[in-house]
């Protein structure tokens, strides 16, 4: 049985691999020429390794049969869609096969009477909105990458997005999926209808960073398209202010569809790159929206306003058509990428705190910044309590990034401290390993690991994620 | 069988103390499915279920997490059971909070005890299962019930931001956490929500919640065919109203629930819808609901306003519950599309063998809930049959029916849960890695497990 | 040998170091994916901006040689600036992939037929219109087909394959070079301006080029038909740089009296968009970076022209549905003229004016890139074709003879009930119209 460390030593195996691959996939679907591998050995994070062959599939079928190589090869894989992770989900860090989902690009069924849409993974996630709202129906969770984003990799790392506070994120609208069992079996999990007996292993495959398998087919919640949005953006001269609205805005009972705040050096980076409209010389901004049925939405959006206004705002703008509201939102949702207007790098922290400890959590933040003399904006989604201090940097000096490293994982000790956690969205990939022993025992982590064991006893699906380095997940021999 | 009941007795005694650990006729109240367990203890902290749970591994004796008089039937007889773990006096609320929308509480807290603690702070738990009096925090997660508002809140997945769990071997975990979104590491909450204890006990739960509704109300009409609550149904789903509950009844649960409803001695088809929110929200989709019933040929509409609306609600919940014992209550889950064929289906096979009954659909979510009166003595074969037809039906379009309650000698020849699907092997393998030596609730899940 | 063409490669990226931080800048983000047309149909990193700067940056850190492998990876880029419209950081990775053919070309010596092409045909106006005689000479004599049957072409450029299927047809005659006036009478002209003879339209759509030049006409320019050759824009996207210049040079003194028009025009989106760049392109050169820079100010696109201008005496009435595609060097990524050529279309009595979506993607066609990535550029339109069916114009009308050539392709495929026209065409016949009142 030839196994991994084989695989490395003799090159022959590699040629064996990517031949193997080829039979199930076909020779024009498999890349293993050097320049290739190089380019799928990286992600939105800052780590890259070069996997061993990268195989493109088309079906579940294909899906099984490059699986079953991989063990035969005892080869690990590492599914792959529009690689915008942030945390390094998609670097093969153990070598082995990248298998390249974008190419399983369709939507399979829409089932208004059902409210429910099967789906490949390979969608991006705005392109599964754009078929699904000239029918007058959404798919609600919505990263901001959702334009670059795979409906795949949204599961693989229950992705939020704005629109999550009062919607949630994506566990709460997939609701059944096929998978490719890192063994080569086929499951079927959950489905269009609810409460399937026994373990709810949709729930628990959503967010579990490819370390399961792969999905291959998804089962998501399609809702109406609301009646109204109001769209509003509040602008103050203190990040303190704008945070404490936040939580002020809870308190009077209300749930906005989103709660989004951006500080002024995010604000500056994203007006330098496209126009959106934000005032230059205020410290933060509030992104409000509120959604539903019309009725009341005139009075929500007086009322948010009056809470703003009591609370610090200096102005409260409406967006007074879908040109304007569009804007607010490409400036929110090009705000990472802008920031690589002041440097080519970030790091880019995700952890998530109870909402009411968002201002101080923010003074600790900017005493952080200090401290290593780093730049770091602030974009997050305050509703949910979600931070994304971005660190700045250029890659190229390796000094400043060690700093960077350390500035972060400080960051999310702080978070941890509040009663909050190490990430909210982003997921812990390679970043975060180290950090999951701020927020779990070693029971705590056991537990997990016992689940990727039942999955995955062979540890060949995304190896070398999530749990900290020390802790052994294959079963010994 | 347990090898020496009181030598572990006396161990479980020093742990929690005497009295807590029952014996004899005393333990033999918790029964389940007449399978009477040499002890039964209620620990009286989450570090007591733990050291309660280290003993017995050590043991080798069985345990079962008593959930509530509820729910606790819900499941297939157990295979072997040494050992009830009621967790009643875990009645703590352990955080509770408001600002950030959350509660922590135990596992022995009735739901409707929650309730009145968060409404106390214009908060609520989107959660309505039946009999939420007696349902308590525990027997929620472990079977993950839920009720009519499912359709717009979601179900218990949806609303566990956290778990306490204690696993067989006595380790505590935690689940989550508190904050509202969290990906570190796997979602953990997901795989005890509804493992009816065979992974471990839940000995706490941090939910999230949601503010209070300014106002409710409910609209009530009668149709004379099942179809034109159909084409209602339809119309809702496509419109953008946003009622919390849209439930179906037939005939035997319109004409039981009637006083309930203010619609006492209607006959046919039932449909109530419930609304929350804001006062305009509220108001404008009562009158576009009234609308919508009366150009769906309703033969009756009625408003219920706040007051009268959390009653009526209540008895729609619990309506198969009150049902003579002995009763049969099957929840057969499909796609929404399909839910009122399901519904017409059970109807059919009533009323072509003259069962008592009711039967309610969560119309807009895909569950019907069928109860059934069984007569003692009666001859079970034609129940078991038309049980049996209804769940090919609903496997057939990929759902399932769980039988929720039934008597004893009908659960000897019918599993609670139907056929295991593709997939199963890692059930099996979580079952192994979580309770490699099968101590937990023995035998009553799907499959075997 | 190896290692001389290596280190002089090491070399050429060396030179690549003004563009360093540039593509540092690429973090990674991925949301080029949304913008990039040949990556929707290949799915392949390398096809996608992220990944071509990937290469870039290795070759920059040294992690990766420039061997025929890694030059491969950037070949299929359409130069589109679909990823740069999607780029937060707005990294022009056309720029990028352009400097790294440059360097390439540098290390691994020139193809043949690019060498006799660069610089010896397209930079002289006399041997371009023979080239283009033979052209058509060869299309109708079958020699073309034959060429392809045999092999011959394949042996030239292996890739040229697909090209008697792209272009199945040439025209009786190619429209004749040669400096000479055109338009409306100079004496009672309210313009002057020069007309930029493209190759593409002049070898395939002369008709176009006569349209075009009796619309300037009837909107009251006198029209001085130049003796120029390409524009260069060939040898530039095939990072023939050094023959670019040349070639602008000589467009330079050959235009030495045109700048005395108005304007110099050109109906050709790609020619009046390299046009544009001739004073950036020769900056460094102290004998032609003023005249080159002034030369590009003059320049205009044909409806960026008549927009201003204005349409004159009225045009009449020609109902039909009229969607507008736009070419990738007019677009926002480039020349940013996209308002003009709508606006032009829809003050046209009858006409129905219909906004596809994606209208801005890149319709394949890229110069020469549909025949030597057959598969890529047919993906590409075939997404580009679907748009259009969307709308369900009758008319599709766009300013570039590559985009008119590809989308009649494309619309010959598809069956669609669709004629593919140059603006200039759809005015001309507007025009012949009795005026609308």
């Amino acid at each position: 049985m030839p196994d991994l460390s084989a695989l490395e030593a003799k090159s022959t195996s590699k040629v064996e691999l990517s031949a193997d691959l080829r039979q199930v996939v076909g020779k024009d679907n498999v890349l293993d020429s050097g320049v290739n591998l190089a380019l799928y050995g990286y992600d939105a994070y800052l780590e890259e390794r070069r996997p061993d062959a990268v195989a493109f599939v088309h079906s579940t079928e294909e899906v099984v049969g490059v699986v079953k190589v991989c063990n035969k090869w005892g080869a690990p894989f590492v599914a792959r869609g529009g690689g915008t992770n942030l945390s390094g989900g998609t670097v093969p860090v153990k070598g082995g096969v990248v298998i390249e989902m974008i190419r399983m690009n369709k939507v399979l069924e829409v089932d208004r009477a059902s409210l429910r849409a099967r789906v490949q993974p390979g969608v991006f996630n705005l392109e599964f909105g754009n078929a699904l709202a000239p029918l007058g129906y959404q798919y609600l969770p919505d990263p901001a990458s959702q334009k670059a984003a795979t409906l795949g990799g949204n599961v693989a790392e229950n992705s939020g997005g704005p629109h999550c506070f009062k919607y949630g994120v994506t566990t709460n609208h997939v609701l059944g999926m096929t998978v490719v069992l890192p063994d080569g079996e086929v499951a079927r999990l959950g489905g269009k209808a609810p409460d399937t007996p026994g373990y709810d292993l949709t729930g628990v495959f959503v967010g579990s960073e490819g370390t399961f398998g792969i999905c291959t087919e998804i089962v998501a919640k399609i809702v109406r398209l609301p009646e109204g949005v109001k769209t509003l953006l509040a602008i103050y001269d203190s990040i303190e202010e704008g945070s404490e609205t936040v939580s002020a805005i809870v308190a009077a009972g209300m749930i906005p569809a989103t709660l989004e705040m951006m500080d002024q050096l995010v604000i500056e980076a994203v007006e330098a790159s496209i126009k959106c409209g934000f005032p230059l010389d205020c410290a933060t901004v509030l992104i409000i929206e509120v959604d539903g049925l019309k009725d009341d939405l005139e009075l929500q959006a007086q009322a948010i306003t009056d809470i703003c206004k009591k609370h610090g705002a200096r102005e409260v703008r409406v967006a007074k058509n879908d040109a304007e509201r569009a804007a607010l939102w490409a400036g929110r949702r090009g705000a990472f990428g802008a920031v690589a207007r002041i440097t080519p790098s970030y790091l880019v922290c995700d952890g998530t705190v109870p909402r009411t400890a968002l201002p101080a959590v923010l003074r600790k933040v900017a005493e952080v910044s200090k401290k290593y003399d780093l730049k770091i904006p602030n974009v997050f989604h305050a509703g949910d309590g979600n931070l994304h201090p971005l660190i700045l940097f250029d890659w190229r000096n390796s000094e400043q990034k060690a700093r960077v490293m350390k500035a972060g994982m400080e960051i999310l000790e702080l978070c941890v401290q509040m009663g909050g956690t190490i990430s909210g969205e982003h997921g812990v990939g390679i970043e975060k390993m180290d950090a999951m022993r701020l927020c779990f025992t070693e029971e705590d982590i056991e537990a997990q690991v016992k689940v990727k064991r039942a999955f995955d006893p062979k540890d060949l699906s995304n190896p070398g994620k999530i749990f900290p380095v020390a802790q052994e997940v294959a079963h010994a021999g | 069988m347990l090898a020496d009941p009181s030598s572990l007795a006396q161990k479980l005694s020093a742990l929690v103390g005497e009295e807590y650990v029952l014996t004899g006729p005393a333990a033999a109240r918790f029964a389940v499915d007449a399978v009477v367990p040499a002890l039964a203890v209620r620990p009286g902290s989450q570090q007591e279920v733990a050291s309660v749970a280290a003993a017995c591994s050590a043991a080798g004796a069985s345990m079962l997490q008593w959930t509530d008089g509820a729910l606790i039937g819900l499941g297939n007889p157990p295979s072997r059971l040494d050992v009830v773990v009621c967790l009643d006096r875990l009645t703590r609320i352990v955080e509770f909070d408001d600002a950030n929308l959350n509660v922590s509480v135990e596992a022995g807290v009735p739901l409707d005890a929650l309730q009145a603690v968060l409404s106390a702070k214009h908060e609520f738990l989107p959660l309505d299962p039946a009999q939420s009096d007696q349902v308590t925090v525990g027997g929620l997660v472990q079977t993950n019930a839920s009720g009519p508002r499912r359709l717009l809140y979601g179900s218990l997945r949806d609303w566990v931001l956290g778990l306490r769990v204690v696993l067989p071997g006595g380790e505590r975990i935690r689940c989550g956490g508190k904050v509202i979104k969290n990906v570190s590491g796997y979602d953990m909450n997901k795989i005890f929500i509804g493992n009816l204890g065979t992974l471990g006990i839940v000995t706490e739960a941090t939910f999230k919640l949601l503010p209070a509704p300014a106002t409710r109300a409910t609209v009530v009409g009668v149709f004379a065919q099942l179809s034109e609550v159909g084409a209602v149904v339809g119309r809702t789903l496509e419109s953008f109203l946003l009622p919390e509950a849209l439930e179906a009844l037939d005939p035997q649960a319109l004409a039981s629930l009637g006083p309930a409803l203010g619609l006492n001695g209607a006959a046919g088809y039932g449909l109530a819808v419930s609304m929350a929110g804001s006062r305009e929200t509220v108001e404008r989709q009562v009158r576009d609901f009234a609308a919508l019933f009366g150009e769906g040929k309703a033969l009756k509409v009625e408003t219920l306003g706040a007051e009268r609306a959390d009653a009526a609600w209540r008895a729609i919940r619990d309506v198969h519950a009150k049902l003579p014992m002995g009763r049969v209550i099957a929840k057969i889950a499909i796609p929404i599309g399909k839910t009122l064929d399901l519904l017409s289906a059970a109807e059919g096979l009533m009323r072509r063998h003259e069962w008592r009954g009711a039967i309610t659909a969560h119309a807009g979510s895909g569950i019907v809930r069928a109860g059934i009166e069984v007569g003692a003595g009666s001859d079970l074969e034609p129940l078991r049959e038309a049980i049996l037809s209804l769940r090919r039906e609903a496997e057939a379009l990929d759902g399932s029916l769980v039988l929720e309650v039934a008597p004893l000698s009908l659960k000897r020849s019918l599993d609670t849960w139907g056929k295991v699907r593709e997939g199963f092997s890692v059930m099996r393998r979580l079952k192994a890695e979580f309770d490699p030596r099968a101590l937990l609730t023995q035998g009553r899940f799907l499959g075997g497990i | 040998m190896a290692t001389d063409s290596r280190a002089e490669a090491k070399m050429e990226i060396a030179e690549l170091s003004p563009l360093n931080d540039v593509i540092a800048k690429c973090n990674r983000c991925g949301f080029c994916q949304a913008g990039c047309p040949v990556y929707r149909v290949t799915g392949e990193e390398h096809s996608l901006s992220r990944g071509r700067l990937a290469v870039a940056r290795g070759l920059m850190l040294g992690e990766l040689e420039l061997t025929p492998d890694v030059a491969k990876a950037l070949e299929d880029c359409l130069l589109c600036r679909g990823c740069t419209a999607h780029c937060f950081p707005g990294i022009k990775t056309d720029e990028v992939v352009t400097a790294v053919r440059h360097a390439y070309l540098k290390s691994q010596g020139q193809p043949m037929w690019q060498q006799v092409l660069f610089r010896s045909v397209l930079a002289d106006s006399k041997k371009l219109e023979w080239a283009g005689r033979l052209a058509v000479w060869a299309k109708r004599t079958g020699l073309a087909g034959a060429a392809e049957k045999s092999g011959l072409l394949r042996l030239l450029e292996p890739r040229m394959q697909g090209i008697n299927e792209v272009v199945p047809t040439t025209p009786e005659r190619i429209f004749r070079r040669g400096e000479r006036p055109a338009g409306a009478d100079p004496a009672t002209a309210t313009s002057k301006v020069g007309y930029f003879v493209s190759c593409g339209l002049s070898f395939q759509y002369p008709e176009v080029v006569e349209a075009t030049l009796r619309v300037l006409g009837r909107a009251g320019c006198s029209v001085t038909v130049l003796d120029n050759t390409c524009c260069g824009r060939p040898a530039q996207s095939y990072g023939d740089v050094d023959a670019a210049r040349e070639i602008a040079r000589r467009n330079v003194d050959r235009m030495t009296a045109a700048m005395e028009l108005d304007a110099i025009v050109s109906d050709c989106g790609s020619c009046s968009t390299h046009l544009k760049d001739y004073g950036r392109l020769l900056a460094q050169d102290p004998a032609y970076a003023e005249k080159a820079a002034a030369l590009s100010r003059r320049v205009k696109s044909f409806s960026e022209f008549l927009a201003v201008k204005g349409l004159g005496g009225g045009p009449g009435k020609v109902e039909a549905t009229v969607t507008y595609h736009d070419p990738c060097h007019l677009s926002n990524r480039f020349a940013k003229v996209t308002a003009q050529p709508r606006a032009l279309l829809k003050s046209l009595p009858g006409i129905t004016y219909k906004e596809m979506p994606e209208a801005d993607w890149c319709c394949g066609a890229a110069g020469s890139y549909t025949f030597l990535h057959h598969s890529e550029a047919a993906g590409v339109l075939d997404r580009k074709m679907d748009n259009v069916g969307k709308t369900g114009a009758t008319v599709l009308a766009t300013e570039c003879p590559a985009c008119m050539m590809h989308l009649s392709y494309g619309v010959r495929r598809r069956g669609l009930p669709v004629e593919v026209k140059h603006v200039s065409q759809v005015l001309d016949e507007a025009y012949a119209e009795p005026p609308a009142h």
